[in-house]
């Protein structure tokens, strides 16, 4: 490992970037997609991470500083709560305010879009966001146009170019001062999962699949570009390294297969075709088990996406995906958690000797890492790729 | 959560990146007299900002 941070740099870009390409490069990559585990290493609270710009960067000053990682994938909290209590937003609970100051934050899903909203969403989705979902989602928007709603705005509009400044500054020094690279650039989501996550619900977009199927199918479709949009917008534009997809409701068995065909898979696969055209990767974060699918996610153009590896049969995905696109994954977090270093070493090598010994492979947790991992069980991990996962 | 109906929208298929086209803002500005592309460059920034921020809301 080089002590210049530039040529380091530079060494754990070429390594990941091969690995993505389904190259060998020198080593198996590490890239742990790491949150909240940051906070314990830096000694912080979750509120503190939750609440403090500058300590949510330095937890992951901190981390990189301490664990040999080629990949960070961001600062551990990826909310800023004071912006969220600027305007009064109610989907999320924080650590130190409705909740204990060491607690995960928690997510409260609504049904804040409502069926009768498809045809304003349909016919301009921007406009209905402002209009109509903010003031739902947003207690200070009660009444748009009065006092509170509209310091509400200036602040919250303020509050996210500040996050956004200071987050860039804080990943930038990330990458000059340790050396270590990004794992994925911009995010967006499956137009199923926009819906399903934030608007419509579980609840909601289970009785759209049988109730409005076309204006579902209309809005997801009227989604496509915009969230092709969303992923290079947020990406500033970079398409050297992926976009993040956190991918939800396409896991089995939220859908039968029948369900997953007709409304997940056609409209998530138009934005990953759209992004591959414009030369930009996605990072298909598979959370859950995405078994039944694989065959119809190696429909994708090759390399256009990193698998990654959660519950779906890692076996089943190299059989079917390996070779054609890199696989991203699979420790356990219950090892990661409740596991001794020597399990983790095993688990780690057995990756190593069975699914990344031709390449187009990086090591990675099966989910994100959260405060209950244990920090020697994280050291055994990289300890592990570093002895064994030379090519 | 506020239940009520939706009034309409302003604007129809607007593409992505766009809050207030820039054909509607030329109307209130009437007649430009220098660059124009000046003033559209730094307008089309700050609606980014502002389409960003809205989906910011719905990608979470």
């Amino acid at each position: 490992m080089s002590n210049d941070k530039s040529k380091l740099l530079e060494e754990r870009k070429k390594r990941y970037l091969t690995a993505l390409d389904c190259g060998k490069p020198d080593r198996v990559p590490i890239g742990l997609t790491v949150s909240e585990f940051m906070a314990k290493v830096a000694g912080f609270t979750l509120q503190e991470i939750y609440y403090d710009l500058d300590k949510n960067l330095k937890a992951l000053a901190k981390f990189v500083e301490e664990y040999e990682v080629d990949t960070f994938f961001s600062a551990p909290s990826l909310w800023w709560a004071a912006s969220h209590d600027a305007v009064g937003a109610v989907y999320l609970k924080f650590a130190g305010r409705e909740l204990e100051p060491n607690t995960q934050f928690q997510y409260v899903e609504g049904e804040f879009m409502l069926p009768e909203d498809y045809d304003a969403f349909i016919e301009n989705p921007t406009e209905w966001i402002l209009t109509t979902y903010l003031p739902r989602i947003h207690k200070e928007f009660a009444e748009p146009g009065s006092y509170r709603a509209s310091v509400a705005l200036i602040k919250g509009a303020g509050a996210r170019a500040m996050e956004l400044q200071l987050t860039q500054q804080g990943t930038a020094k990330i990458m000059e001062e340790y050396g270590v690279v990004p794992a994925g650039t911009g995010l967006t989501k499956a137009p199923f999962d926009t819906l399903g996550d934030a608007l419509r619900g579980l609840k909601g977009i289970m009785m759209d699949m049988r109730k409005v199927p076309d204006k579902l199918k209309a809005a997801m479709e009227v989604l496509v570009p915009h969230n092709i949009f969303y992923a290079l917008a947020t990406a500033g534009g970079d398409t050297e390294f992926p976009a993040f997809m956190p991918l939800h409701r396409g896991a089995y068995p939220f859908l039968n297969p029948r369900q997953w065909d007709e409304f997940y898979w056609p409209t998530l696969k138009k934005v990953i075709e759209g992004l591959w055209e414009k030369g930009k990767r996605t990072y298909f974060f598979a959370e859950g088990d995405w078994t039944p699918y694989l065959e119809r996610i190696a429909e994708l153009p090759d390399k256009s996406i990193v698998f990654h590896v959660d519950m779906t049969d890692i076996d089943k995905a190299k059989k079917i995906l390996g070779g054609r696109f890199c696989l991203k994954g699979n420790i356990p977090n219950s090892l990661l958690a409740v596991g001794k270093p020597e399990e983790v070493r095993d688990y780690v090598k057995r990756l190593i000797d069975e699914y990344a010994a031709d390449g187009g492979f990086v090591i990675d947790a099966a989910a994100v890492v959260q405060g209950d991992a244990k920090e020697e069980n994280i050291r055994a991990v990289i300890e592990t790729v570093l002895l064994y996962g030379k090519y | 959560m506020t239940g009520e109906k939706p009034t309409g929208n302003v604007f129809k298929n607007l593409p992505p990146g766009v809050c207030i086209p820039w054909e509607e803002k030329l109307k209130d500005l009437g007649e430009i007299k220098g660059d124009a592309d000046i003033i559209r460059n730094e307008w089309d920034k700050l609606e980014l900002f502002a389409y960003l921020y809205l989906w910011y809301w719905v990608q979470r």
